[in-house]
C-alpha cells in the first residue's frame, strides 16, 4: 500500500507539479464536463440501440436447427432471402409502396408547405402546431382510422351506397396495395412537410421581389426561383418519409391485403409464429442495406440532377 | 505611486488556445481604487484577460493576486470580483429586484435586510420603485444599470466590466460614461473596464492598457498615452496621428536637431525624448498640433503643397503633401485660424509646431 | 411603389386557399370518424347513422383490462417522459455548451431513431432482452420508448439552451453560486419551457407508442396493445372507438399544449432530422 504513491501525495510534494496539474485539469475541464453529461444518454443509447444492432448482425449469421441454432457462423439467410422469390418481391414491393407514398406525399404536401410559407402571416404558429398535432398522436388509431373509412362496410362504402351511387361495396378499398399507400401517406405527412416548409421559409423574400423586378411572371418565378431553393427541403422529406415507410409494420398489417404485406410484417413473422429469429434478423439486416443503396441512389440522382439543372 | 495598495496582480500571464496565442506575458499591477480600462481591438486578448481575472479561463502561464491571495485555485464563485457582462446577463426569470438580490442568498440575510440593501442599490442606481419590474421591460440603459447593482451588491474588492456601453446607442453611452465614473467615484471599488472605444477609456479610466494581438503595449494615464505614445500601434489607436521618417543631425544641449523626410526642414525635439537613439527615426505629430501658413513663418518652418481642404464646422482639416508629392500630412486647425484668408488647394504653404510637439516612436 | 409591390406577394391566393381547407379536411378527416361513430349505437360502422348513444363509453368503464392497460400506460409513460427528459437536459446542455469531441456522429446517433423505422430497434432490442433472459415486462417495454423519445427530448431541449446567453450561467457563478446552484437557480428556471414541452411530448408518444410495445411487452398490456388485441373482434369495434376517441382526445389535448409550450424546438426538430 505505502510504497505506491497516490498522485495526491505527488503532487503535494511538488508545487510546480501541483498547479500545471489543475491547470491541464482546467482546460480540460470543459470537455470532460461535457462528455460526462452525455455519458448516461450514451451508454443507455449504448444497450438499448448499439449493442443490439451488433447482436442482431451477428445472429443473421446463424442458422435456425429445429428450436436450436446450428454451430458456426453461415450467409445461408442472406443466400436464401436473395434466392427465394417471396423474399425478394416482399423487399422490392416495401420499396416502391413506400416510394410510391413518399411521392404521392412530397407532391400532395408542397402547396400546403408553400401556402404555410408565402400566404399564413398571422398565428403561423398555430397553424404549423395544427398540421403537425396528429403525428405526435397514436399511430395505430390513426392507421385504423383508414379501416373505418375504407372499410367493406366503412365510411366510403356505406356512404356511396347510402347515396345510391353503388349498388354494391367497392371490395378493392380496403386490404388494397393502394389503401397501405393512402394511409402511409396520411400518417407520415409530417415528415415531409416540415422540411419543405422549412426550406421555403427561408427563402429571402427579397428574391421574388428581384426576380419580379427582372421582369419574371409568376410562374417563371416559381419554377425558376422557389422550386430550386427548396429543393433541399423537398430532399430532407423525401428521405424522412421513405426510410421510416419502407419497415412500415402496422399499416400492411391493418389495411392490407395478403398481397399487400411489407417486409416489416415478414420480419415479425419471424419473430412470432415461423420462429426463424435468425432469418428475422437476416431480413432486417438486409431492409435496412436496400434502404440505404436506394437512399444514396436517390442522393447521387437528385445531385446529378441539379448539375444538369444549373 | 509605488506605495499604493496593490489590488490585482498580474505576473507574467500567458494564455494559449491550442496553437493561438491569445494573450503573451502581461504583467501589470492594479491599485486599489483605480478605474482602470483595457483598451484593444477584437481579438486582441483584453475580453480574455478580464475572464481570467473573473476565472472563467485559467491562465496558460502565469498567476492572478487578487488583494494578495493568488487565484491559481480560486473558482469564479468564490473570487472576491464580480463582473458586468457585455450584454449584461439579466437573469429573464427574475424581476429586477431579484436579480439585484441574487447573489444575496449565501450571506443568509433576513429579508428585510435583504430588502433594504435592494433598495439601497435601485437608489444608487437611480431606479427607485423599478423592483417589480420584469427584466424585460427595461430599456438598455437601465439593463445597464440593474447588472451594475447585482454586482455591487456583493461589495466586491474589484467590479470587472466587459464593454459595459457596447449595446448602447451613442447618446446613452456618453451619459452612462459620466453616471459610470460617478459611480466609481461614490463607490470607491477597483474598477476594471474592457473597451474597444478610445474615447471610453480615456474618458473613464484613470489609467489604461492598450492592447494589441495579446500583447500589452502600453499603460499610461490618458494624457500620457496621447502625448507619448511609445509606439506606433499606440499612436495610431488613440486619436488621429501623422507619421514622419526623420533623421537625427545632431545635438545643442537639451535640444536635438532632426530633418524631416520629404520637406528637408530642420527641426528641434526634446533630446531626453529620443532615449539616445540616433541616425533614422519614426516620428509622429498629431494633426492639432500643426499650425498651417500662407507665408513662411521662419527658417524651420515645413513647406509643402495644400491638396485638400475639408470643412467639418468647428475644425477644419488640411490635407498638404510635403515636398515633391512625398508624405501627406492632415493638419487640424480650427476654422478662426482661416481669419487671414483661405488658402487655395494647390497653392504651397507652411507648416510649423511647438518644439514639443514631435514624438519619436520605438518600433514601426 | 413599394407598398404596391410587397401587396403583389401578400395577396391571397384563392386555389391556394381552397387547397388548405382540402388537406385540413383530408387531414382530419379519417381521424374524426373515429369520435363521430364512438356515438353510434348500431354495432357495425357505416352510414347512416341510426342513432347516438353513450353506451360504449358506459362500457369502457366497466371494462377491468381497460383500466389495467390504462394504468400500465401512464407508468410507462410518466417514466419515460420523465427519464428521458432528465437525460435529454443534461445531453442537450453537453451539445450546445461544451467543446465535445465527435459532437455531430453523436448528436447523428441520437437522434437515429427519429428515421429508421422502429421495427428495428424492437426486434434487436427482443433479441439481447432474450439473450440475457430478462423476462418481457412493462420495464422492457419502457427501455424500447427511451429510445424513440430521448431524440424528441434532445431536440426540443437544444434550441432552450442555444436561445439564452451562456453568460447567464456565468454572472450566477461570479455572483458566488457553485455550479449545483447555477443549475437550479438559473439553468432550470430558464429552460423550464422545454421541460415541460418535453415531458408533455414524451409521454404522449411513449403512451401511444404500439411497435416497440409489440415486440417488447410481456402479459401485462398498455393500451395500443389491448386495442391491437380488440382489432381482431369487430364486435368489440364501437368499444375500441369510445376508447380510441378518449385517447385521441387526452393526446391531443398534451401534444397541443407541449407544442404551444414547446415552441421553437418543436418546429425544428424535424429540420434537424
Amino acid at each position: 500500500m505505502a510504497v505506491i504513491q497516490s498522485p495526491d501525495s505527488l503532487t503535494v510534494m511538488d508545487g510546480r507539479r501541483n498547479t500545471s496539474f489543475r491547470r491541464r485539469l482546467a482546460a480540460r475541464f470543459d470537455t470532460l464536463r461535457g462528455v460526462l453529461m452525455l455519458l448516461p444518454t450514451l451508454v443507455i443509447l449504448g444497450v438499448t440501440v448499439a449493442v443490439p444492432f451488433l447482436l442482431m448482425s451477428a445472429m443473421s449469421l446463424w442458422e435456425q436447427v429445429g428450436f436450436g441454432y446450428g454451430d458456426g457462423w453461415s450467409l445461408g439467410n442472406y443466400a436464401e432471402i436473395a434466392g427465394e422469390p417471396l423474399y425478394t418481391t416482399l423487399l422490392l414491393r416495401s420499396l416502391a409502396m413506400a416510394m410510391a407514398a413518399t411521392l404521392m406525399t412530397v407532391v400532395l404536401v408542397y402547396p400546403m408547405a408553400y401556402f404555410l410559407a408565402f400566404h399564413v402571416h398571422r398565428n403561423k404558429l398555430v397553424w404549423l402546431i395544427i398540421i403537425t398535432l396528429p403525428f405526435w398522436t397514436s399511430y395505430l388509431l390513426r392507421v385504423f382510422a383508414w379501416r373505418v373509412v375504407l372499410g367493406y362496410e366503412g365510411v366510403i362504402n356505406s356512404g356511396l351506397l347510402e347515396l345510391g351511387l353503388i349498388d354494391a361495396p367497392l371490395d378493392f378499398l380496403l386490404y388494397s396495395r393502394s389503401a397501405v399507400i393512402i394511409t402511409l401517406a396520411h400518417a407520415w405527412a409530417a415528415f415531409a412537410l416540415l422540411p419543405i416548409y422549412v426550406s421555403l421559409e427561408k427563402i429571402d423574400k427579397s428574391l421574388l421581389e428581384a426576380s419580379a423586378d427582372l421582369g419574371e411572371g409568376p410562374v417563371m418565378r416559381f419554377f425558376r426561383v422557389i422550386l430550386p431553393l427548396s429543393m433541399p427541403g423537398v430532399i430532407a422529406g423525401t428521405f424522412l418519409m421513405f426510410i421510416p415507410t419502407v419497415g412500415d409494420y402496422v399499416t400492411p398489417a391493418l389495411v392490407g391485403g395478403p398481397d399487400a404485406q411489407m417486409i416489416g410484417n415478414l420480419i415479425a413473422l419471424q419473430f412470432g409464429t415461423v420462429n426463424n429469429w435468425p432469418m428475422g434478423a437476416a431480413l432486417a439486416i438486409t431492409m435496412i442495406l436496400a434502404i440505404t443503396l436506394v437512399g444514396l441512389m436517390f442522393l447521387a440522382l437528385s445531385r446529378l440532377l441539379s448539375r444538369w439543372a444549373r | 505611486m509605488s506605495e499604493r495598495h496593490v489590488m490585482i496582480r498580474l505576473s507574467n500571464i500567458s494564455k494559449r488556445f491550442g496553437l493561438f496565442r491569445a494573450i503573451e506575458h502581461a504583467d501589470f499591477d492594479i491599485f486599489r481604487g483605480e478605474f482602470f480600462s483595457i483598451l484593444g481591438a477584437s481579438g486582441s486578448g483584453k475580453t480574455t484577460l478580464l475572464r481570467i481575472m473573473a476565472g472563467f479561463e485559467a491562465a496558460s502561464e502565469g498567476t492572478v493576486h487578487i488583494d494578495g491571495a493568488p487565484m491559481d485555485a480560486v473558482p469564479p464563485h468564490q473570487r472576491p470580483v464580480n463582473m458586468v457582462f457585455q450584454n449584461y446577463a439579466i437573469f429573464p426569470h427574475l424581476n429586477v429586484a431579484d436579480n439585484i438580490g441574487f447573489g444575496l442568498r449565501k450571506l443568509g440575510l433576513g429579508r428585510a435586510e435583504r430588502q433594504r440593501r435592494i433598495d439601497e442599490m435601485l437608489e444608487l442606481i437611480a431606479l427607485p420603485g423599478y423592483g417589480a419590474r420584469r427584466s424585460d421591460q427595461l430599456s438598455g440603459g437601465q439593463r445597464q444599470r440593474v447588472a451594475l447593482a447585482r454586482a455591487l451588491i456583493l461589495r466586491p474588492k474589484v467590479l470587472l466590466l466587459d464593454e459595459p456601453l457596447g449595446a448602447l446607442d451613442k447618446q446613452l453611452r456618453a451619459q452612462m460614461q459620466t453616471e459610470l465614473r460617478a459611480l466609481q467615484r461614490t463607490v470607491g471599488i477597483t474598477f476594471v473596464l474592457v473597451t474597444h472605444d478610445q474615447e471610453e477609456a480615456m474618458a473613464l479610466s484613470d489609467r489604461v492598457a492598450v492592447m494589441d494581438e495579446g500583447r500589452v503595449m502600453q499603460i499610461d494615464t490618458p494624457a500620457g498615452l496621447y502625448e507619448r505614445p511609445g509606439s506606433r500601434k499606440v499612436a495610431g489607436f488613440i486619436g488621429s496621428m501623422n507619421f514622419l521618417r526623420g533623421v537625427v543631425l545632431g545635438r545643442d544641449g537639451a535640444m536635438a536637431r532632426v530633418q524631416i523626410a520629404g520637406g528637408g526642414a530642420v527641426c528641434r525635439m526634446p533630446a531626453d525624448r529620443l532615449n539616445g537613439a540616433h541616425g533614422d527615426l519614426d516620428l509622429a505629430i498629431r494633426p492639432e498640433k500643426i499650425a498651417l501658413h500662407a507665408r513662411a513663418p521662419g527658417p524651420d518652418a515645413l513647406a509643402g503643397v495644400l491638396r485638400d481642404r475639408v470643412f467639418l464646422g468647428e475644425r477644419v482639416h488640411y490635407t498638404v503633401a510635403l515636398g515633391d508629392g512625398g508624405e501627406t500630412v492632415i493638419v487640424s486647425a480650427p476654422n478662426t485660424a482661416e481669419a487671414d484668408g483661405v488658402p487655395q488647394t494647390g497653392s504651397t504653404v507652411w507648416l510649423s509646431w511647438p518644439e514639443t510637439a514631435l514624438m519619436p516612436l520605438s518600433d514601426t | 411603389m413599394k407598398p404596391a409591390r410587397r401587396h403583389e406577394f401578400h395577396r391571397p391566393n384563392r386555389a391556394l386557399q381552397l387547397y388548405a381547407v382540402f388537406f385540413m379536411v383530408l387531414l382530419y378527416g379519417p381521424i374524426l370518424f373515429i369520435p363521430l361513430f364512438s356515438f353510434s349505437a348500431g354495432l357495425y360502422i357505416r352510414f347512416p347513422i341510426e342513432s347516438f348513444t353513450l353506451d360504449w363509453y358506459g362500457r369502457l368503464i366497466g371494462e377491468r383490462p381497460v383500466l389495467r392497460a390504462l394504468e400500465n400506460s401512464l407508468r410507462v409513460g410518466v417514466s419515460v417522459a420523465v427519464v428521458s427528459t432528465c437525460l435529454g437536459v443534461f445531453a442537450a446542455k453537453a451539445l450546445v455548451r461544451y467543446r465535445v469531441p465527435g459532437k455531430g456522429p453523436i448528436l447523428g446517433f441520437i437522434l437515429l431513431p427519429l428515421v429508421v423505422p422502429p421495427i428495428i430497434f424492437g426486434v434487436a432490442m427482443l433479441l439481447m432482452v432474450n439473450a440475457l433472459n430478462i423476462p418481457l415486462s412493462l420495464y422492457t417495454i419502457a427501455a424500447g420508448h427511451i429510445i424513440i423519445c430521448l431524440p424528441f427530448s434532445i431536440a426540443i431541449l437544444m434550441p432552450r439552451f442555444e436561445g439564452y446567453d451562456a453568460a447567464m450561467e456565468e454572472a450566477a457563478a461570479d455572483l458566488g453560486e457553485n455550479g449545483w446552484w447555477v443549475f437550479w437557480r438559473v439553468t432550470v428556471p430558464i429552460i423550464m419551457p422545454g421541460i415541460v414541452a418535453s415531458l408533455l411530448l414524451t409521454f404522449t408518444v411513449s403512451f401511444d407508442e404500439f411497435v416497440m410495445a409489440f415486440f417488447l411487452g410481456g402479459t401485462d398490456l398498455t393500451l395500443p396493445l389491448y386495442i391491437w388485441g380488440q382489432l381482431r373482434i369487430p364486435r368489440n369495434f364501437p368499444v375500441v372507438l369510445a376508447l380510441g376517441t378518449l385517447i385521441l382526445l387526452f393526446s391531443f389535448a398534451l401534444v397541443f399544449l407541449g407544442l404551444r409550450i414547446g415552441r421553437r424546438g418543436a418546429i425544428k426538430l424535424v429540420d434537424r432530422g
